[in-house]
């Protein structure tokens, strides 16, 4: 009996421990994962914020495109946050305050007047003058992680009420009970042997979390008994507040497709496209009552049926004291309000993304861009975006016209970038938003005629007595290399002029009079400045380089116009800005850095070069269209296997590349599909005219259509840059135009015989 | 004789209307050329009357600008300073002030954000390099104040402050004659 005894206290003592252990375990386990909570949420990537101040170039109609896209609502009384109201020719807006990585700002009222498709003033609510507003960024995408997809929301911003109207229908007792509710358990005890099956669930708001984040859904009575211990041990272990914030980020509230909707914050996005602070209180008692049935309640899917949860739940809430009844009716009476889709009006960004990813993958593991709560902030211009993809659909579109199927598999890649700061303002990596190859940054394709503003551009550098009005030969030319071989480029139209100003080189993109330019200045020096400016010649340098044989991406091309185009200072490209951790703190910053790429006298040359092709060259179609003056270059493969097409305004640049991937003939032609993919790309934005500033050791002077220096009064003067060391023409100076033969200032006769 | 009217030519500027044509030498470099192709490489032969603005390898991150070799009155010449934006003045004021608290990187944000607000206003880039020889990234400096340069236009006061910027950056890397060149320049853009 004795022994007996003591065996039985023995094995009571060892179970003891043994659940006892097991607790501390359990604990241990449930703490650490709880307190991991907040870790596990992707990387969130922002595009540029929306900056104004007065003379900002932004029109009312652009402004309230992404006042649209940040889900800021029309309303005709005073505009709350996120809200404003249209005046005709100025807005009210309810800023809604927002952290940016080098400073906060303020939710405010704020009046912006418009002129002339320019901000022409901007006033706070007390009629005071503001320096400058930036809007909060649009989030373009979250990397997924597994938790991804997630709008993270603190207590304190949570609007008021919203935490009563939750408890008074998911769980009266939630600040009395210890994680579990006996009387709740009672009742549904009682219920479910009425019922004689399990049919309600009984659970605290603490049960439910750890049913969400520990345990699966099945319902049988060991996961309820476990799921009781688990939240007794929480309810232990963490303050009311905690496991509140915790079940509002991850309650689950709805599927999309494979995306699961966890949290308040993520479903009022989801349902809404607004955050959770600034919903009705009829919204918010929609999303509380998704809480019993997300798919039985989806109000996309069910409206009737949502419609009358809601007003259960707020029914609920007011016979309870949360909210008034006069609330509870008004908000009753109020329609659904739900918009069919998510928020998507300008598509997704998968290639500025995949961007975005590079450049981030030498400092950031796989596993810190998807579960470390960063935040990426980048220069996606939303406006340049949705031109790019307009531009893009029209060129599908146009395939057909030149005999290619448009739902074929004919590719494309482009890019813009904005010219001084190297910022790129959007990516299209393919025909569609499949991810697969990235045509922008791994498609290495011939670049054709893009290579002749760098060819013109060593030119000018190895003699910096070449200008806009020097003569060039354009005539049959053949050079026989080392092996025996004999390569003689024609021009594309087969048509030779004889002899060309060197402008016409680039804008009419003349094959025979860019070996002759090269061969007049020496191949090899002229193959090695093209590969100090970043072209790839490789190391057997054939003469064939001049006209394009070297291949490259969409974003290399990019790098190497955005120097050009910018008085020769290169600055390296760049998608991301800053990148801050889950508490602010700025961990990646790149800052503004400039070299030298070529000398300002020879890039601005080019680029006024450029101008005339989009005036009146190959890029016209380009140019013509805008009252702006522009700048571009077309390219175009053998048998039209590449289009290619580099334009730009003042401001920015943007390059497109379309053939197939296989590298197969296409019949393509820059100026016809590459072309309007870039000439779309600015339809929404404002655009400015290409800088007329000079570098020191250039100036204005005109020259007549022989290239002679002349008075601006003299019939056909264009005006150029020119060397400084030319003199101007004097006043009613002109060339003696029409005597014959073309006169002026001959490549290759200065050197006389 | 035709040679030496040719470098007259050049030497008086006048852009050379026409020399007599004829048939230059085919010269060879390492390809050959056709009898038909009359081009010539002999560019190399003849010295340079105007200023070479060409720069060795090693110099081409350097400020080298050339000077005019007589004074010509501009004909169009860009336009002077326009006024400064009160968007990008407050943030140059920011940016000052974040700086003498020795805040460099929160300074250096302001910049660039005013940068991309104006970006072709040189006290912008005379801001910026300013802060980046203070950075200590002395060849960002010498970039940032040579590309103001370019920007300043006929703004004197303005290609003084950014040549001193250079200067001083160019001394910190020990680049003496770059640094004097630099003052020198400073100098030459007056008062």
């Amino acid at each position: 009996m004795n022994r007996w005894w003591r065996l039985f206290l023995k094995l009571s003592l060892t179970l003891l421990v043994a659940v006892g252990l097991g607790l501390v375990y359990l604990n241990a386990h449930l703490s650490r994962q709880f307190e991991s909570l907040s870790w596990a949420v992707g990387a969130k990537i922002y595009a540029r914020p929306l900056e104004l101040f007065q003379g900002a170039a932004f029109t009312i109609d652009q402004t309230r495109f992404e006042l649209e896209l940040l889900n800021y609502q029309v309303v005709a009384g005073r505009p709350g946050q996120g809200q404003y109201q249209n005046g005709g020719q100025s807005l009210w807006v309810g800023m809604r305050g927002h952290e940016y990585p080098d400073g906060i700002e303020p939710d405010r009222l704020v009046r912006i007047d418009f002129q002339n498709g320019r901000v022409s003033g901007l006033t706070d609510q007390y009629s005071k003058p503001v320096d400058i507003i930036r809007f909060e960024p649009l989030v373009l995408a979250q990397l997924s992680g597994a938790h991804a997809d997630r709008e993270i929301i603190r207590l304190s911003d949570l609007p008021p009420g919203f935490v009563d109207m939750l408890i008074a229908v998911e769980d009266r007792a939630f600040y009395e009970h210890a994680g579990i509710s006996i009387t709740g358990i009672m009742r549904a005890l009682v219920n479910n042997v009425l019922a004689g099956r399990f049919a309600q669930g009984g659970s605290t708001l603490t049960q439910q979390l750890v049913k969400n984040l520990y345990l699966t859904r099945e319902r049988t009575l060991t996961r309820k008994a476990l799921e009781a211990v688990y939240a007794m041990l929480l309810d232990a272990g963490f303050s009311k507040d905690r496991i509140l914030e915790a079940y509002i980020n991850e309650v689950f509230l709805g599927q999309w497709g494979n995306r699961a909707i966890h949290g308040f914050g993520t479903a009022a996005q989801f349902y809404f496209g607004r955050p959770l602070n600034e919903l009705s209180v009829a919204q918010q008692a929609l999303l509380i009552g998704l809480i019993k049935g997300p798919s039985a309640f989806n109000p996309r899917r069910f409206p009737e049926r949502a419609l009358e949860r809601r007003n259960l739940v707020l029914s609920l809430a007011s016979s309870q004291g949360v909210i008034t009844e006069n609330t509870a009716g008004l908000a009753a009476s109020s329609p659904l309000s739900v918009p069919n889709r998510p928020a998507d009006r300008i598509g997704r960004f998968p290639g500025y993304v995949s961007v975005v990813r590079r450049e981030l993958t030498n400092d950031y593991t796989s596993k810190q861009l998807t579960a470390a709560g960063l935040k990426i902030y980048t220069a996606l211009d939303p406006q340049v975006h949705r031109g790019l993809i307009e531009g893009r659909k029209n060129m599908l579109f146009r395939l057909k016209d030149i005999g290619l199927d448009p739902s074929g598999d004919v590719q494309m890649g482009a890019l813009v970038v904005d010219i001084p700061t190297g910022e790129i303002q959007a990516v299209l990596a393919g025909r569609d938003n499949r991810v697969g190859f990235h045509r922008v940054l791994d498609a290495r394709r011939q670049i054709g005629s893009l290579i002749k503003p760098f060819v013109v551009a060593a030119a000018i550098e190895e003699d910096p007595r070449l200008h806009a009005g020097t003569l060039v030969r354009d005539e049959a030319v053949s050079i026989r290399d080392e092996k025996g071989n004999v390569w003689a480029p024609k021009n594309y139209d087969k048509t030779e002029q004889g002899v060309v100003r060197l402008e016409n080189v680039i804008a009419s993109s003349i094959n025979q009079a860019t070996v002759h330019l090269a061969l007049g200045l020496g191949l090899d020096s002229i193959l090695e400045r093209l590969s100090e400016y970043g072209i790839p010649v490789g190391p057997t340098k054939p003469p064939a380089t001049v006209l394009g044989v070297p291949e490259m991406s969409p974003y290399q091309v990019a790098t190497r116009y955005q120097g050009l185009l910018n008085q020769g200072y290169l600055t390296p490209l760049k998608a991301v800005r800053t990148v801050v951790d889950d508490r602010g703190r700025v961990l990646t910053r790149r800052p503004f850095q400039s070299t030298r790429l070529m000398t300002a006298r020879a890039a601005v040359q080019v680029d006024h070069m450029m101008r005339v092709g989009a005036k009146v060259g190959t890029g016209r179609a380009f140019g013509q269209r805008y009252s702006q003056v522009m700048a571009s270059k077309t390219g175009t493969t053998d048998d039209g296997r590449d289009a290619w097409f580099v334009g730009a305004d003042g401001r920015r640049l943007g390059v497109a590349w379309i053939g197939f991937d296989d590298n197969r003939k296409a019949g393509l032609i820059g100026s016809v599909a590459a072309l309007p993919v870039i000439s779309d790309a600015f339809q929404h934005v404002q655009r400015t005219h290409r800088p007329d500033t000079l570098p020191e050791g250039l100036r204005y002077s005109w020259l007549d259509q022989s290239g002679q220096i002349v008075d601006q009064s003299c019939q056909g003067a264009e005006k150029r840059p020119l060397p400084i060391e030319y003199r101007p023409a004097k006043p009613g100076e002109c060339g003696d135009s029409g005597s014959g033969s073309p006169k002026g200032h001959w490549l290759n006769n200065w050197f006389g015989g | 004789m035709r040679l030496g009217l040719s470098l007259a030519c050049l030497a008086i500027m006048v852009g050379c209307t026409q020399a007599p044509v004829s048939r230059p030498p085919v010269v060879d470099a390492s390809w050959r050329a056709n009898e038909d192709d009359r081009v010539s490489s002999s560019t190399r032969i003849i010295s340079m009357t105007a200023p070479d603005t060409r720069r060795e390898k090693g110099e081409r991150n350097q400020a080298n600008p050339i000077e005019p070799v007589a004074k010509i009155e501009p004909i169009d010449q860009p336009k002077g300073q326009t006024e400064i934006p009160p968007a990008v003045l407050s943030l140059l004021e920011q940016a000052d002030q974040l700086r003498t608290a020795g805040d460099l990187a929160g300074a250096s944000a302001r910049l660039e954000r005013a940068q991309r607000i104006a970006p072709t206003e040189p006290e912008v880039y005379f801001q910026l390099s300013s802060v980046r020889l203070e950075q200590g990234s002395l060849e960002d400096a010498v970039n940032i104040a040579t590309q103001g340069v370019d920007l300043a236009g006929t703004d004197q006061a303005m290609k003084r402050d950014l040549y001193t910027v250079i200067a001083r950056s160019k001394d910190a890397l020990g680049d003496t004659a770059g640094a004097a060149e630099a003052r020198q320049l400073a100098r030459a853009s007056g008062s």
